[in-house]
């Protein structure tokens, strides 16, 4: 195992290279801190040619990304261009935080609540029920994020006026509150989660009707076991295989998949961050941003790959 | 060892909508064969989209939909981008259907013009993604060698990365217009087809009609459009139909961050609802009209992809 999970990490270490240089290029492409200075007259020539130098932006691309990189290796992530010269790290901490305790919130829900309804709606395949939760699914596949984050806030925090409709805190709110905290989280979690609900809950049925062939099944049934022993035993903990590894998977996408949802519900972490600084220019962070997102990406993955194995019996590393 | 699918898009409707095949999906012997003239697929096909009942619904839908945008200069009683003096933020009402917004435009007439667009890029973007998806399958899957895996090395990769934040990188890169909407969306939107198109064709070509083509000595171009593409067929046709409504979201989400068709210029659902956001507590109608809208046709897409699915080939229901 140990010597799979190192094999892995060495294939993936050159696939990170060349995403880092097509980040680093592309970032550059959209922020051009030069042109922002020459923009504003009251900065003297001399300031403009001292921070360009000390920010290295007159020397070759190449050699400007070598020197990021051997930064963000060693954990400097430099200087934001924007925000006052605050360090960068801080800023992507923080955000971070906040998106992986709303994603984690609110896929563990979905995870729950897709599993229960795809098992259902397997079991009793063609019944109302079934049908009532596939016509669900289809139309959560069909409404936009930004669509259904706005329609949250117009109905439960402009006319009920139960919910706040965007941050983490509220107004004026000193230091960490967890009853203010979690009002925040219920209607972004919300969004994130009617889409995930749709699509755990179609894994799950998909995933269920196919075990519900398999031989096992007949042999539990023909030891005469009670109906919800087979399914709850035999039945769900085989099907559950792929969907938790999808879930596994969806915790990676979704530190920067949650642009839309963070964006309408102005919620500050990667996804708001990453906005932030792509309309700002400022390269530091966005830089950052991206490149913790795919190694999210990357390490989610192998987590879901191993956990695939460690779940399922059938499958062995090569 | 396998890993679960991690597609994005398209191909994620397809597994989690997918269903094993039951015997009564098939056509049976005594109703629909085995008499004296064989039934030509295509009238197979029909009967079998026919039987789905919201297929049939979503494609009337649809046509009225494609036909209003098509003439809208006809249908709408006011100009895209006329100001009708004194009439801001009027209701629904017997004067503006859907409304009128903040600088005095008649909402119906906006939401008719703006659907030009979001059809327009939706069909350009699954239409030209399925005709790459498709050639860049069939070479990847029947050639095989070094190309192959180098194709497949890349779409894997690209397409483990959290979708949205490519598209939004590629869309600030590239700037504002209906051109580089529809070139974002299409590149990354061929690579979940090609994959699935080479996965088909791997297993197509070690068929015995394929094999008997080729000794023959069917020249290789032949043996592709001859005997490989028409059993695609099916596939690119669900595909593409399932596309449309990931383009049109996408569309949508890319003019609501303001990072679409430019809203000053040309109205479409997306950059429709994006500029009202901010009106959401006073004028509803103006983000749930349009928003209606891309629910609506995406739905209806959806929908005919099942259809689609069901007709063509009811064994791609596993």
């Amino acid at each position: 195992m140990l010597r799979y999970i190192l094999r892995r990490i060495a294939v993936t270490i050159p696939i990170l290279l060349g995403i880092s240089l097509l980040i680093f290029v592309s970032a550059r492409q959209i922020s051009s801190p030069e042109g922002q200075l020459t923009l504003n007259p009251r900065i003297p020539p001399e300031a403009k040619a001292a921070y360009i130098e000390a920010l290295g932006l007159d020397r070759p691309w190449y050699e400007q990304y070598l020197t990021w990189l051997g930064n963000f290796v060693t954990g400097d992530f430099g200087v934001s261009l924007v925000k006052n010269g605050q360090e960068v790290w801080p800023i992507v901490q923080s955000a971070l935080a906040n998106t992986l305790l709303l994603a984690v919130v609110s896929i563990a829900i979905s995870l729950l609540l897709g599993v229960i309804l795809g098992t259902v709606a397997a079991v009793r395949r063609n019944s109302i029920f079934d049908i009532v939760a596939t016509f669900g699914a289809f139309v959560a596949f069909s409404v936009p994020v930004f669509l259904s984050g706005l329609l949250l806030q117009l109905i439960f925090s402009v006319q009920l006026g139960w919910l706040p409709t965007a941050g983490i805190y509220s107004p004026g709110q000193q230091g960490f509150d967890l009853v203010d905290r979690v009002e925040h989280l219920v209607l972004p979690g919300t969004a994130l989660a009617l889409q995930l609900i749709a699509v755990y809950s179609r894994f799950m049925r998909a995933s269920m009707l196919e075990v519900l062939e398999a031989d096992y099944i007949r042999t539990a049934r023909s030891k005469g076991l009670s109906e919800l022993r087979v399914i709850s035993q035999h039945g769900v903990r085989t099907a559950l295989i792929p969907v938790v590894t999808r879930a596994a998977i969806d915790i990676g996408l979704i530190v920067g998949g949650l642009i839309v949802t963070e964006r309408v519900f102005q919620y500050p972490g990667m996804g708001l961050l990453f906005l932030d600084s792509l309309f700002a220019g400022d390269y530091p962070i966005l830089l950052a941003v991206t490149m913790i997102v795919v190694l999210s990406v990357f390490i989610m993955n192998l987590v879901a790959d191993l956990l695939y194995a460690v779940l399922d019996p059938r499958i062995r590393f090569a | 060892m396998t890993a679960p699918s991690r597609g994005s898009g398209a191909p994620l409707i397809d597994a989690a909508f997918a269903e094993p095949p039951s015997d009564d999906d098939l056509p049976s012997l005594e109703s629909e064969g085995l008499a004296e003239k064989p039934i030509p697929l295509w009238k197979l096909s029909l009967r079998r989209f026919l039987r789905h009942r919201m297929a049939v619904i979503s494609v009337v839908l649809l046509v009225i939909i494609v036909l209003s945008a098509v003439f809208a200069g006809l249908i709408a009683p006011y100009g895209e981008t006329q100001i009708i003096p004194g009439r801001v933020f009027v209701p629904p009402g017997a004067d503006h259907l859907f409304g009128t917004d903040s600088i005095g435009r008649d909402n119906f007439s906006r939401v008719l013009y703006g659907g030009r667009i979001s059809l327009a890029v939706g069909v350009s973007v699954a239409v030209f993604s399925g005709i790459i998806g498709t050639i860049v399958g069939i070479v990847s899957g029947y050639f095989g060698g070094r190309l192959d895996s180098f194709l497949m090395r890349f779409t894997d990769t690209a397409l483990s990365l959290p979708s949205l934040m490519v598209i939004i990188i590629l869309a600030r890169i590239l700037g504002r217009s209906v051109f580089n909407v529809v070139a974002v969306l299409t590149i990354i939107g061929w690579m979940p087809l090609a994959r699935v198109i080479r996965g088909q064709v791997l297993a197509l070509k070690e068929r015995e009609f394929v094999e008997a083509a080729r000794a023959l000595g069917v020249p290789t171009r032949r043996v592709l459009s001859r005997h490989l593409l028409p059993n695609l067929v099916g596939l690119i046709t669900v595909d593409i139909s399932l596309a449309v409504a990931v383009a049109i979201i996408a569309e949508s989400t890319l003019s609501f961050l303001g990072l679409g068709v430019d809203a000053a210029s040309t109205a479409t659902w997306g950059n429709m609802v994006g500029t009202s956001e901010g009106f959401i507590t006073t004028a509803w109608w103006l983000v749930v009209f349009p928003g209606a809208a891309i629910v609506i046709t995406a739905l209806c897409a959806n929908y005919v992809g099942d259809g689609l699915r069901d007709a063509f080939d009811p064994t791609l229901k596993s």
